[in-house]
């Protein structure tokens, strides 16, 4: 009943005119930013920061503009990949597949109509999750106390390091210098400098903002210098109409809706990723095999075309289930996402389902109007949006850089958060050339205060006995799981090098 | 550049960063761990692991390409510019460089430039009420 009475008032909140204005401007940005390849939905979020800070915006306004640049650009990052073979977020890599061909073959606009119906089904499937599961975490989330949180921080990161498909010791590097990020600034129980110098910048820490632009924004500047070529494949052109949608979807209903179960349960996972969650429904379907009559797979096979897409919708919306109810954030998005939260004196812990629930839910309830606007656009206007694509590269450099300056100086305004932008983003530059994976990095630098803070204060509580870490049921529970996950990922390990 | 070289940066970074972790002062301390321990692991845990990946990894070189070198001192140009010269005139010289950079003409550069420069300082100022620098150099708005 207590449920019902949040999903209606969240319903109210997300009906207001702010949030409706702010959904529509979120999802049109994110279908932006998704739909050109280089820029990511953590780039639009970084960039869109400053603006809610200098607007003042409330929290769950701010909060739905940023869910809405989350997964319209995950929505979007299919059209450049079947129109141009390019993946316009790394999230729909395994989408030109079949994409690209279909497009050639001419039925363009049919494949951006049925992907866009798999999307709106995927997420659709998550938001339902999301909200039969909020109350409950809730629940959970009560029990948690400073060793319970520690433990669980620790289990993501074993997550994220085991289940990234990048270099083991790569993955720990990154998170080592995520982590070492998170130290700098006043500590909280001493009042000890750390780091800081005598530089006021630095006493509260080193910026969310500066992070955030520094590696996300323009290290990809730097990266897209280095083919300026990159995207600006010949487009094809929509030439077809669409007719007869629902009769020709109903047809791959099967193949929707296994490919959402595999999204919904990676998403739920901290550390995987929409990358992941594209690949592996793709990846299914093909081991399934085309029917009969079917184009086979590579050549613009139907299923093939969908299954990743609904696959990555549902990750993207399920990713907010241990970040809302948690407050784990699972990959660099969410990671932003968190930092967000925080940014706007929330403290997105496991009682943020208890002490905010009108925040969460206004979420929940507009993510139900944004997942039926993202299909109505992409119905009906998709259209226009290759034109986006056409934007030439010295217009977008110029204005990554420029954007990226001009947010951290709308926060801070001093030279020296400036410099650290420029440096954090040079040097993240260089972990991407190198293969260094950046979630890890991210979710280092988020996690990191309350991961040390938690483990001083259990400390503190127990006077220094460690067995506190592993007194309750929680706790068993979540080391055997980190247990499992590390056996697991040795097992994987031994298999691949004994094969090879 | 090589990752050699980058990983013994790395090593480097652990390694100061594991001096100064040392060196933080605790005023007063009455928990277990005390402000220390953790930067203390962490400097250890990245020079461990960086002289790890040198011994056991096959490593990549990487050219700096000239493109992305020019860029970086585009950027740092505009970074040195823009409280001195005051974010219109620095904006629009750094997006010029920017836009010559990646292959357009002068014209379309210096109307980037142009354009991006007033409408942001539009969009900051007025609507979102950002003061962006007017320029040390002038002596205008400090």
């Amino acid at each position: 009943m207590e449920t019902l009475h949040f999903f209606w008032q969240g319903f109210i909140t997300a009906a207001m005119p702010i949030n409706l204005l702010m959904l529509v401007a979120g999802i049109s940005l994110g279908m932006l930013v998704g739909a050109i390849p280089g820029i990511s939905a953590a780039n639009g979020i970084a960039l869109m920061l400053p603006v809610t800070y200098t607007f003042g915006l409330a929290p769950e306004t701010a909060l739905i503009l940023y869910a809405g640049i989350y997964y319209g650009a995950k929505y979007s990052g299919r059209i450049s990949a079947i129109l141009a073979d390019v993946p316009g977020d790394i999230s729909s890599f395994a989408t030109r597949n079949e994409g690209y061909p279909l497009a050639l073959s001419g039925s363009a606009g049919k494949a951006l109509a049925l992907t866009a119906a798999s999307s709106f089904v995927g997420g659709t499937l998550a938001i339902l999750l999301l909200t039969g599961t909020a109350a409950f975490f809730a629940d959970i989330g009560s029990a948690f106390g400073p060793p319970e949180y520690f433990v669980l921080i620790f289990f993501v990161f074993v997550l994220i390091l085991t289940l990234s498909s990048t270099v083991f010791i790569k993955n720990l590097i990154s998170l080592c210098l995520g982590l070492m990020m998170s130290v700098v600034g006043l500590d909280w129980g001493t009042g000890a400098f750390r780091y800081t110098s005598t530089i006021p910048e630095l006493f509260d820490g080193i910026d969310f903002i500066i992070v955030v632009i520094g590696v996300f924004a323009l290290s990809e500047a730097f990266l897209l210098m280095e083919k300026p070529g990159r995207g600006r494949k010949e487009t094809v052109p929509i030439e077809d109409q669409v007719h007869g949608l629902i009769p020709q979807y109903l047809r791959i209903k099967w193949s929707c809706l296994r490919a959402s179960i595999i999204g919904l349960l990676i998403g739920i996972l901290p550390g995987a990723g929409t990358y992941v969650a594209n690949l592996a429904a793709y990846r299914f379907e093909k081991k399934l095999g085309p029917g009969k009559n079917e184009t086979p797979f590579g050549k613009g096979n139907i299923h093939g075309l969908i299954a990743p897409e609904a696959a990555n919708s549902a990750c993207a919306l399920a990713a907010f289930i241990p970040l809302m109810a948690l407050g784990i954030p699972g990959s660099a998005t969410t990671a932003v996402l968190h930092g967000a939260l925080l940014q706007m004196n929330i403290d997105p812990g496991p009682t943020l389902c208890r002490s905010h629930p009108e925040i969460i839910w206004a979420m929940i309830a507009s993510m139900y109007f944004g997942n039926l606007l993202l299909l109505l656009i992409n119905i009906k206007l998709i259209r226009y949006f290759p034109r986006v694509l056409a934007i030439p590269g010295w217009v977008l450099m110029p204005m990554i850089v420029v954007v990226s300056f001009v947010s951290v100086y709308a926060v801070s305004e001093s030279l020296v958060s400036l410099l650290l932008m420029v440096l954090i983003g040079i040097f993240s530059y260089g972990l991407r050339k190198f293969n260094y994976p950046l979630a890890p990095l991210v979710l280092g630098y988020v996690l990191g205060k309350p991961f040390e803070d938690n483990l001083r204060l259990a400390l503190a509580i127990s006077g220094g006995d460690f067995a506190v870490l592993w007194q309750n049921w929680i706790t068993i529970l979540l080391w055997s799981c980190i247990l499992f996950s590390i056996v697991a990922k040795a097992v994987v390990q031994l298999r691949s090098s004994s094969r090879q | 550049m090589s990752e050699r070289v980058f990983l013994i940066f790395l090593f480097a970074c652990g390694a100061v960063y594991l001096y100064f972790g040392l060196k933080i002062e605790v005023p007063f301390a009455y928990e277990p761990l005390g402000p220390r321990t953790f930067p203390v692991l962490l400097g250890c845990c990245l020079a461990t692991l960086s002289v790890l990946a040198l011994v056991i990894h096959p490593m990549s070189t990487m050219p700096l390409k000239g493109s992305v070198a020019k860029l970086g001192l585009a950027v740092l140009f505009y970074l040195l510019t823009f409280q001195l010269l005051g974010f219109m005139p620095a904006t629009t010289i750094s997006t010029y460089i920017i836009a010559r950079l990646v292959g357009s003409s002068w014209m379309q550069g210096l109307l980037t430039g142009l354009i991006l420069a007033i409408a942001f300082y539009g969009i900051f100022h007025f609507l979102l009420g950002v003061p962006l620098p007017l320029g040390s150099l002038f002596h205008l708005g400090g």
